[in-house]
């Protein structure tokens, strides 16, 4: 059995995209914030580009490497290896969905209050002196979603309390829908319909 | 708790992710089909 990867079609490697697209906006519209630990998050971007990647540079490195099953099965490891590598070497973080930080800073400051009362802000990073625990909050202004990360040396027991308090505590947060929906969910619906379009003029 | 909040608790967090990976693991299947076909 032979798998060239040449002959994937692109409109079979744009619909994670579309997906992932989809996903995203529907996480913007509930009225809820939605935390994703970090791993999940940049699990869940590999998984939407990884049709883009397959069609793209893997199908590029495919001649040198032969057209067998296990040939194709070790390059998508070899992805899949890059994609581990880049969850392991992050920092630990917290990918809040449709917050803004105005909202989500006195949940944060709640939560760090409760696990160290010792804990101080300085701009918008809260050290936790008795817990090893330095927490930044990263807005990208109006974009509604902020990362919680942690900053400096961590100590692994504190954050994995800290995300499961923060996780707790966020669910009693009200957010209106968030206006990115809309350009996310258009964006999705427009890849969605170039793959349509794609498929129908290949096919 | 409000009634959204005990929904929330019963729903098995995991059960999204699941469904991601059978969707991939399908998606993959397909490509594979479709590569193997030419």
């Amino acid at each position: 059995v032979r798998i060239a990867l040449t002959d994937v079609p692109l409109w079979a490697a744009l619909l994670p995209v579309a997906g992932y697209l989809v996903a995203v906006g529907c996480l913007h519209l509930r009225r809820r914030p939605v935390a994703l630990s970090g791993h999940v998050d940049v699990t869940f971007l590999a998984l939407g580009i990884a049709g883009m990647v397959i069609a793209g540079p893997l199908a590029l490195l495919q001649p040198g490497a032969g057209t067998s099953v296990w040939t194709t099965v070790v390059l998508l490891l070899g992805f899949a290896v890059i994609v581990a590598g880049a969850l392991l070497a992050a920092r630990p973080r917290m990918v809040i969905y449709n917050v803004g930080l105005d909202q989500l800073r006195p949940v944060v400051a709640s939560v760090a209050a409760s696990l160290d009362p010792t804990a101080r802000w300085a701009g918008e990073t809260a050290a936790l002196p008795a817990r090893g625990l330095q927490v930044h909050l990263d807005d990208r202004g109006s974009a509604r979603t902020v990362s919680v990360i942690a900053a400096g040396k961590t100590s692994a027991e504190a954050w994995a309390e800290f995300s499961r308090r923060l996780r707790r505590a966020i669910r009693t947060v009200r957010v209106r829908r968030s206006p990115w929906a809309w350009a996310f969910l258009a964006a999705g619906a427009g890849v969605a319909g170039m793959a349509a379009w794609l498929a129908v003029a290949s096919g | 708790m409000g009634r959204d909040d005990v929904a929330a608790a019963r729903r098995p967090r995991w059960a999204w992710f699941i469904a991601a990976a059978l969707a991939e693991v399908a998606w993959l299947a397909v490509l594979a089909w479709l590569a193997w076909r030419g």
